[in-house]
This record gives structure tokens, C-alpha cells and sequence, in this order.
């Protein structure tokens, strides 16, 4: 009883320390032993620094006023007032090659879901989503090398991988774009895909807990979150959204010639770690429905994960295409 | 533990499941609600209803004139939009509004059980949409608040079988961390998914819905054994009520749910240090809504027989062993924990 106690205790702490660290701005990921959370999120530091000094920034901003103004203002300081360089010790987000999009991209990180101890979602039939998504990625792969892209895997085996190890295989091998390629589970009579991007924060109250947070206590995660959006207000999201967007309807339009009933879930954008963690344009694609029976019967077939990977291809190839153009303008315009 | 409680603070314990979510006190309250909220989809709904909101039963009964969300879809927080942020927040502002009710305004401390990959994904986020609705509140996952309820903190395999997620956890006597744990896409919703999918193929006429089904699967699921009367039920085929026996089906359905979690169990039990192997095996506990399937836990048990056997119990009472056990973790918090944790 007594050494029960004592490990109900000791368990307590534990749980206690893992909240308080959330709360103090660690990443939201389950406490490692014998590791620190935020010394382990090597891949993050770079938005750390860029929040943190975002952080100052905002406390020069009013005190009164609501937390929209309070950004906006702050938004205005910067531009308007031209903030000292020396006194920002992080170069801006970088924008992304806008000398031509289609010459511009040459490294193209893919990342297959799950693997490993992680199966991700399971068929009926017992096909895995972590076989399933790394099949794909191969295929996708194979296309991309064919025409001379450099593709970087996050894996290409049945390997474990943890959210920050791809994201640090994407940022070093400084990939030009990131897709990672997951299989959906759905509620009954659900089916379809949907692609993710990297968000902003839509819920009012958290970015009001922010600011107020920025002001008395500093850096934490809810302040990185805010920051990161505000981040993302640069190029990155605009591209994410263009890239999510390409992806989502060329496999749409690819899939429905096999698949007709096929359902449209959107583009979507979501906190997901992954997405947050890389540097550049990145997407999260559910490429099809392993709880539907139909579509995972259909997974099981070689001939449909190819028409997905050639539909993946298709769509970021659109995306560099589209994008090119529109850059060219920009940079007319700019006179760079 | 012998903390002792300070008297004028209500103390919860509160399970946020995919499907049902539980409340659990210390002024001896319990209330399980369906995890469903939903806002009138348009003026005339809003008219019919008179409400902004509807919460758990009463939501799924009027889905039909609802946006109905779901807020812990597949165990997260997924779309992370205002609307499923909303849908979290009153949700559990529902349950909290219910144990409060009649009682004097006073602080409230609580411990919020959440599936395994919620506590991974989403813990800031939900911390955030949560913000104001408590005094004081820890976030731990659901495997873990049911080992601390059930003392089954060492050498124990927790299996909680929910509706979006199976999640299992080792316990090792520490704070579990990611390789202590896995999750299962595999749960109550795919057996719905799969059992709706069996009824559709074998009369395609009949008319049924997948809260039917899951009406169904929670008064007759089972592994192994067929019971000795078959699964009857009714539904409209081509308008006309018709009797059909569902029992290969439902079975189909709920074994489906076998081969995974045996997979899982067996790859966690291979990873925990040899000596201590088999006190676990002799120590798996099913929690969730999944523990009702009949004859699982024999099921689960006959696996085990390959790798040198073991026992698998299932809890009693499987709506509120989560919610006990974050009630449990919140009453021995000490203070100076509470303390830290602040407003």
C-alpha cells in the first residue's frame, strides 16, 4: 500500500510536470523520459528564435485595446515605422524562390504516414495504412525522379518515425516542398480525401490567451502558435493553401474516373505538428478511406495506389506550373 | 492517498470520448453524455427548436435539423476550426453545467481524461478551448487515468476500446511516455462502419442508419460464440417493416476488431523487459465501450495462450472507469500541484 502510494506520487508529479509544460510553450507531445521537450524540438528552433523576438515586438504594442488591434499594430510598427534591423536578431521568413516556381523547385520531400510500431488505421481486410501510404510514396517517388525532381523519403521502409524526425529529414535535406500521404478513417458511409495545410489559429479566444500571455509571461506555446500564424501570413501559407488545393483537385479529378462516387471532403487546414514543424510549403494529403470498404478494397489493388500516386504527381506538377506565371509578375513588378 | 480535498472546491473527473463522454465528482455526481453537439442549421430549424444548441441525446435526436459535430472525431481534435474548438468547449461545458446544477457557485478543479492521440496532437489546443471553464485543470490520457483508477500502475497493460481510437498503454510505473503507448484507428466506429457496410451488401433494399447499427452493436455484439438466439432486428425494406437476422454479420463485424488488437498487444508485450513480460501478461485490463462486446476478453485471453498465456479482465463498468480515474488522480493531487498549475 505504502509503495503504491509512493508511485501514485511520483506518477502525479509526473502528470503534473507534463501539464505544466505545455503550459510553459513545450511542444504538444507526451514527455520523453530523461529528455527535455523543448531541447529535443531541434527542427523548431528557428520559429522558436523568430517567436521570441516576435514576442518583444509585441510588447511594444498598446496594452488597451483588443488582441486583432493589438496585432494589427504591431503588424503596422513593423512596416510602417521600419523597426531597426540591428535590433531583430533573425532575418524575415524567407520567401520562397519566386524567381520562377517551375525552375525553383528541385527538391521535393515525401513523406509516407505512419510506419513502423505505428500502423496508422486498419481495413476491415487487415491492409494498413503504413503499407498503404508507403507504396504510394514509392510510386510518387519513382514518377518524380523520372523527371529529374530530386525526391527525398522520409522513409522507405516500415521504419518508426516520430513527427519531428521527418520534419528534420525534410528541413535538412532543404526541401523545396513537403507532402506528406496518409489513408483517412471515416465514420460509416463516409468516404473521399481531403488535404491539409497549416493553419492559423481560428478560435478567438486563443489568440486573445496570447497576447495577454505575450505581455506577462513571455514566450510560450500559445504565443508560438499566434506568432507562427502571423508568420504564415507570408508566403508559406499562400503557397501551402495553392499546393494543398492542386493536390486535392487533380486527385479528385484523377480518382472520381475510377472511383466515381469519390467524395469531395476539401481542403482543409489543421494544427498538425508535422506541417508546423517544416520550412516549407507543406501539405498533408488523405488520399483515400480504409474504413470504406469499397475504397480499401480498391487500396488493395496496385493499379489504384499507382492512379493515386500519378494523381499526387499531377497535382504538384500543376501547382509548380500554376505557379510560375504569377511569380514571373511579382518579380517584374519588384524589379528583382 | 489521503489528500485531503478542500470543502469548498468542486472537484471532476471527466472522460472525453470520442462517442460518449463522462462525468465523475466528488459530491458523488455521475452523468455520461453522447459526445455530439450541434447548432440549428438554419432560421427555420432555429425557430423549430428553439435553441442555439443542443448537446449529447438530444442533439442525435434532432440531427436531422442540426450542423451535428462530433468533436473528438477518430480521437482529435481534427479540422481545428472555431466550430470543433466550440464543439469541445460545450461539450464539456454541458457535462460541467449538469454536476453544478442546484449547487452554490464555487471553484472547480479538474482532470480531463482525452484518447492517447489527443494528448499527443492536440493537448495546447484543447487547453485553449477550454480556457475560463475551470479553475485549475491537468490533461492526462485516458489509458493512464484508467490504470491510476484501477491501481494498475505497474506492469499492467491497459486496452481502452473506445469509439474512434483503441489506445493501449503499458504501465511501467511511470508517466507513460510514446513508446509506451499505442492507438488503434481499429475501434467502435469501424465495427459500425463494417457492420452497416455487411447489412447494406446482404439486403441492399433495407433502409437503416449507422445510429441503427450502433444501437444495434452496443445491445448484441459479440466475438466467438453465437448466442443461442439469433439477432433480430426490423427495418423498412422498401417501406415495409421486415424482420432480418444480422448475427453473421455483427459477428463479421466484431471480430474484425480481434486480429489488430492482438497484433498490437503482442508487439507492446515484446517490447517490456523479459522478466517483467509475464506479470503483464497476467495483467491486461479491457476499458472503453468495447469491453461490453462479449466474450472479448476470453477472446483476447485464448491469444495469449501463444506466447505463454495470461489474464484478461474487463472492467465493470466501463462508462465511468475513465471519468473515476481522472476523479481519483484530481483528489490526490496534492495542493502545491494545484497550485502551480494556476487559473
Amino acid at each position: 500500500m505504502v509503495r503504491t502510494n509512493r508511485l501514485k506520487k511520483r506518477l502525479l508529479r509526473e502528470a503534473v510536470e507534463d501539464n505544466l509544460a505545455t503550459m510553459n510553450g513545450a511542444l504538444p507531445k507526451p514527455l520523453r523520459r530523461g529528455r527535455r521537450f523543448i531541447g529535443r524540438w531541434g527542427s523548431m528552433t528557428t520559429l522558436a528564435l523568430l517567436a521570441l523576438a516576435l514576442v518583444v515586438s509585441l510588447r511594444v504594442a498598446p496594452a488597451n485595446g483588443n488582441t486583432a488591434a493589438a496585432q494589427s499594430t504591431t503588424v503596422s510598427h513593423d512596416r510602417d515605422a521600419a523597426p531597426e534591423p540591428e535590433q531583430v536578431s533573425f532575418a524575415p521568413p524567407k520567401r520562397l524562390s519566386v524567381a520562377a516556381l517551375d525552375l525553383g523547385i528541385h527538391r521535393i520531400v515525401i513523406d509516407a504516414g505512419h510506419g513502423g510500431a505505428s500502423l496508422g488505421t486498419s481495413a476491415a481486410t487487415g491492409l494498413r495504412e503504413k503499407d498503404v501510404t508507403l507504396d504510394i510514396a514509392a510510386r510518387l517517388g519513382r514518377r518524380l525522379a523520372a523527371q529529374g525532381v530530386t525526391v527525398q523519403m522520409t522513409r522507405d521502409a516500415d521504419a518508426t518515425l516520430s513527427l519531428q524526425d521527418r520534419s528534420t529529414i525534410a528541413n535538412d535535406a532543404r526541401g523545396d516542398l513537403f507532402l506528406s500521404i496518409h489513408v483517412n478513417s471515416l465514420p460509416p458511409h463516409n468516404r473521399g480525401i481531403e488535404t491539409y495545410f497549416l493553419g492559423p489559429s481560428q478560435a478567438p479566444s486563443a489568440d486573445a490567451i496570447a497576447a495577454e500571455e505575450n505581455r506577462d509571461s513571455g514566450y510560450s506555446m500559445a504565443d508560438l502558435r499566434t506568432l507562427v500564424d502571423m508568420i504564415y501570413t507570408d508566403a508559406r501559407k499562400d503557397e501551402s493553401r495553392r499546393f494543398a488545393a492542386s493536390v486535392q483537385q487533380s486527385l479528385l479529378r484523377e480518382l472520381r474516373r475510377v472511383n466515381p462516387s469519390l467524395e469531395d471532403r476539401g481542403v482543409k487546414t489543421a494544427p498538425f505538428v508535422v506541417l508546423a514543424a517544416t520550412r516549407m510549403p507543406a501539405i498533408l494529403a488523405e488520399v483515400s478511406c480504409l474504413s470504406n470498404l469499397e475504397e480499401a478494397a480498391l487500396l488493395g489493388e496496385p493499379q489504384y495506389r499507382q492512379s493515386i500516386a500519378d494523381a499526387l504527381f499531377n497535382g504538384i506538377d500543376a501547382y509548380v506550373h500554376q505557379g510560375a506565371p504569377k511569380r514571373h509578375k511579382e518579380t517584374a513588378k519588384n524589379g528583382s | 492517498m489521503g489528500v485531503k480535498e478542500p470543502g469548498n472546491v468542486l472537484t471532476v473527473g471527466i472522460d472525453l470520448g470520442t462517442s460518449r463522454s463522462a462525468i465523475s465528482t466528488s459530491a458523488g455526481d455521475r452523468v455520461v453524455v453522447d459526445s455530439f453537439v450541434g447548432w440549428p442549421a438554419d432560421l427555420v430549424a432555429r425557430k423549430v427548436l428553439k435553441r442555439d444548441l443542443l448537446v449529447g441525446k438530444e442533439a442525435l435526436e434532432n440531427r436531422t435539423m442540426l450542423d451535428l459535430r462530433r468533436p473528438l472525431e477518430r480521437g482529435l481534435i481534427k479540422e481545428g476550426s472555431e466550430k470543433d474548438v466550440e464543439a469541445v468547449r460545450e461539450l464539456v461545458g454541458h457535462l460541467l453545467s449538469i454536476v453544478k446544477k442546484g449547487k452554490e457557485p464555487m471553484p472547480v478543479r479538474a482532470v480531463l481524461g482525452v484518447p492517447a492521440a489527443a494528448l499527443r496532437t492536440n493537448k495546447q489546443f484543447l487547453r485553449d478551448a477550454l480556457k475560463g471553464l475551470f479553475d485549475k485543470l491537468i490533461i492526462v490520457s485516458e489509458p493512464f487515468a484508467v490504470a491510476y483508477g484501477l491501481d494498475a500502475l505497474l506492469h499492467s497493460l491497459i486496452i481502452d476500446i473506445g469509439a474512434g481510437t483503441t489506445d493501449f498503454c503499458v504501465m511501467k510505473g511511470r508517466y507513460p511516455t510514446d513508446e509506451d503507448q499505442r492507438t488503434l484507428t481499429v475501434a467502435g466506429d469501424s465495427i459500425d462502419a463494417h457492420l452497416q457496410q455487411l447489412i447494406g451488401d446482404r439486403w441492399p433494399d433495407a433502409d437503416f442508419t449507422v445510429f441503427m447499427v450502433r444501437d444495434w452493436k452496443e445491445k448484441w455484439s459479440f466475438v466467438g460464440d453465437a448466442p443461442k438466439d439469433p439477432i433480430l432486428v426490423t427495418v423498412p425494406v422498401r417501406g415495409v417493416p421486415t424482420q432480418i437476422d444480422i448475427t453473421t454479420e455483427m459477428k463479421t463485424a466484431c471480430e474484425s476488431l480481434v486480429p489488430p488488437i492482438v497484433e498490437t498487444m503482442f508487439a507492446l508485450l515484446a517490447e517490456v523487459e523479459p522478466e517483467f513480460q509475464e506479470r503483464v501478461r497476467r495483467s491486461i485490463t479491457v476499458a472503453g465501450g468495447g469491453g461490453l462486446i462479449r466474450h472479448l476478453g476470453p477472446k483476447l485471453q485464448c491469444s495469449l495462450e501463444k506466447v505463454g498465456g495470461g489474464v484478461v479482465k474487463v472492467v465493470e463498468d466501463p462508462t465511468f472507469v475513465g471519468s473515476d480515474g481522472c476523479l481519483s488522480i484530481a483528489r490526490d493531487a496534492p495542493e502545491a500541484d494545484w497550485d502551480k498549475l494556476g487559473r
